[in-house]
């Protein structure tokens, strides 16, 4: 059966909400045994093996494959390479049958883990490369700013022409050239038909 | 006129070097999915309901529903532009419509964009779509007339500034009829008027407006046109568009009169949206807050006390009922809701009874407080007069030999009907319907055959007005007197039979 291509951004809101769950669960396993990195990391490596592997992952997926036959699979895959409590918790998945929510659990154990240890992931988005010390610099900033840890990742997007975009979770410090170029533009058209509205005869000329 | 370019540049330079750069912030979400006028976003994470969002290209959305992980939003726009993945700004602010006087004799769409090629909107002002209606506090009662210029309506059925009278019936009834009538008729009464087209087709709101332009209606009114073709956003915010185009006249004073045609569209729409946000389907598949969608918007027909200026809106909400049903979900709401309705009849219609009100089961709540002191007194029985006259006439058709007195009745009762017949965009002088009326419940048109009788009132109309025109005057200078037209020694009831019993010996 041919699945629907789609496109990268597809993003499903029921999966990250399982996804969320599990990876609490998983954190508090590792909170416990004071192996919390270890987990997601290694939890990020399986998921990204998975997803490269995409008759692998169909295989974990599909309902129709027998729960003790996707823990046999686990085990061959992973035994021996991951610790024993992440591998207790890809035997639950698959036991449960939400193999699918892997990439998700995976995402939602990483935010997790930096909300825990006071981090925020932020996007740097400029015209062209940054150097790193740059880098630097603007994540000291934001972390004084923010009051948190700021681990920034950057992007580069011509479209943004100058200046830098900073996205926090959901929020946006939008100081690009562009947007100040839409933001004068606005302006000036606004104050222009305004002009023209109170002082038609400044404008107009008899001829 | 020429437009001088070098002005526009000088403001745009003084613009530019003004210009202070700030650093934008705002709260965004990206698209999850999007489709038939709604989309869902994830992110966004402290929007507000009802809090207005931007998506790429400067559409506007409506935050709608609050989910645990996504956004429902309502998309005011032209949504096949927007795709996956797009960036949603917040925006912070409440949906606005602009206000005043630019936009008296503008035909707009919900959001306040010109649709009649005159140019921009001339406004500087805007109001917030949904306000909370005033309070009991900051109201009073109806008690002024607002005269619809039919007959029937202002006779039976009366409507007060501040009142809401529903008008329903099947479809090719009439019911557009008697709003534009309503309209036509407040020429000259300093009354803002409103029509809200809700998917409607979009020749028969050309028509409408049409008929506004010739009958001179259109330097009062506007017109907020959502029409058939309009996605489903567009037609459920239109009718709180036109009421906060109202409120704005309403809070300054002035006297509005709305005509929402028709809300039953309004609330498919409605339901349409909130299937598409997978809210849960109630009785006719309608979310379980379509009465509060209408109830919050037709509470906004006010009569603001004397403190807040004394200004009202009126509204003439429509409905279309499918083959006489008023027991459906949507009209026993908005009949619940309202003051009163004006229900047309097919059947009534078809038979040249038009506006085919059915005088039995037409009520206006408001009732006598909201009528002209004479019309009350001339036409007070008049509704139950001719219910009654409706009962008897089918008594009659069953062949049986009736004695005089029930014979008379009928006699008049059918006069009466042929009396209260008025043709389409001819809106009457409450002068002239009184006169008219007195003179049906009176008996002066007994001896007329009911054929002649509208002729006979046309011609009765034209001999006051070109030889009697003191008599008029003096009955519109006292109509608003308590006893006028009451007792048959009065002043000006004397006066009028005196001027009835003149014509009718020349009427042939």
């Amino acid at each position: 059966m041919d699945k629907t291509p789609q496109p990268p951004t597809v993003f499903d809101t029921d999966q990250q909400q399982l996804g969320d769950v599990y990876a609490k669960a998983l954190l508090a396993v590792g909170n416990e045994s004071g192996s919390v990195d270890l987990l997601v990391d290694q939890l990020g490596d399986v998921s990204e093996v998975v997803s490269g592997l995409p008759s692998f992952q169909a295989a974990l997926e599909s309902p129709r494959i027998d729960a003790s036959a996707k823990v046999d699979l686990v085990e061959k895959a992973f035994g021996g390479k991951i610790d024993q409590a992440l591998m207790n918790f890809l035997k639950v998945l698959a036991r449960k049958n939400r193999f699918s929510c892997l990439a998700a659990a995976s995402r939602s154990a990483v935010r997790l883990r930096d909300v825990a240890a006071g981090r925020v992931q932020a996007v740097l988005t400029t015209a062209s490369e940054v150097d790193d010390s740059v880098r630097d610099r603007i994540a000291q900033r934001l972390s004084k700013v923010l009051g948190q840890e700021v681990s920034l990742t950057s992007n580069v997007d011509p479209a943004v022409i100058g200046g830098m975009v900073i996205r926090v979770g959901d929020t946006v410090y939008d100081g690009s050239v562009v947007n100040q170029l839409s933001q004068v533009r606005r302006k000036a058209v606004e104050r222009a038909a305004n002009a023209i509205r109170e002082k038609l005869d400044r404008f107009a000329s008899s001829s | 006129m020429k437009i001088s370019a070098d002005e526009i540049a000088s403001v745009i330079q003084q613009e530019i070097t003004n210009f202070e750069s700030e650093i934008d912030v705002s709260e965004v979400g990206t698209v999850l999915e999007v489709g038939d006028g709604i989309a869902r976003v994830h992110g966004l994470t402290n929007v507000a309901a009802g809090e207005m969002v931007e998506f790429p290209g400067g559409i506007i959305g409506l935050a709608f529903n609050l989910e645990e992980n996504s956004v429902g939003i309502i998309i005011l726009g032209d949504y096949l532009k927007i795709n996956e993945g797009d960036q949603v700004k917040s925006l912070g602010t409440l949906l606005s419509v602009p206000v005043g006087d630019g936009i008296v004799g503008r035909v707009l769409d919900p959001l306040g964009n010109p649709l009649d090629g005159k140019g921009p909107v001339n406004s500087t002002e805007r109001r917030p779509v949904e306000i909370i209606a005033a309070g009991v506090a900051e109201r009073q009662p109806v008690t002024e007339p607002m005269q619809t210029g039919l007959k029937a309506v202002d006779a039976m059925t009366p409507v007060g500034r501040g009142q809401r009278e529903l008008v329903i019936g099947d479809r090719k009834t009439g019911k557009t009829a008697i709003g534009i009538d309503a309209i036509i008729n407040q020429k000259g009464a300093d009354v803002k008027c409103f029509y809200v087209a809700i998917g409607q087709k979009d020749s028969s709101v050309a028509g409408v407006i049409k008929e506004l332009e010739e009958a001179g209606a259109m330097e009062y009114t506007t017109v907020i046109v959502s029409g058939a073709s309009s996605p489903a956003p567009m037609q459920y915010i239109a009718p709180y568009a036109g009421t906060a185009m109202a409120e704005h006249f309403m809070y300054n004073s002035g006297h509005c009169l709305v005509v929402y045609d028709d809300l039953s569209k309004q609330a498919v729409a409605y339901r349409e949206l909130s299937l598409l946000m997978r809210r849960p389907p109630g009785r006719e598949a309608y979310p379980g807050d379509v009465f509060y969608c209408h109830s919050r918007l037709l509470e906004r027909s006010v009569k603001l006390s004397d403190a807040l200026g004394g200004g009202s809106i009126t509204s003439l909400p429509i409905i279309e009922t499918q083959e006489g049903e008023v027991s459906a979900y949507i009209p026993t709401n908005v009949i619940s809701i309202t003051d009163g309705q004006i229900y047309l009849q097919p059947d009534l219609f078809f038979s040249g009874v038009r506006p085919a009100m059915n005088a039995g089961i037409s009520v206006s709540r408001v009732g006598g407080n909201a009528q002209v002191a004479a019309m009350k007194n001339v036409a007070g029985g008049l509704r139950l007069q001719l219910a009654a006259f409706r009962a008897l006439e089918a008594f009659a058709q069953l062949g049986t030999d009736l004695d005089a007195a029930t014979q008379a009745n009928l006699d008049r009762g059918y006069r009466m009907v042929e009396l209260l017949k008025q043709p389409q965009y001819k809106p009457l002088h409450v002068a002239d319907q009184i006169m008219v009326i007195y003179a049906g419940t009176q008996g002066y048109l007994d001896n007329v055959a009911v054929e002649h009788v509208r002729r006979w009132e046309s011609e009765f109309l034209e001999f006051v007005h070109n030889k009697k025109h003191d008599v008029w005057e003096l009955l519109d200078k006292n109509k608003d007197e308590k006893n006028t037209m009451k007792k048959a020694d009065d002043e000006t009831t004397i006066a009028v039979v005196a001027a009835l019993e003149e014509f009718n010996k020349s009427f042939k």
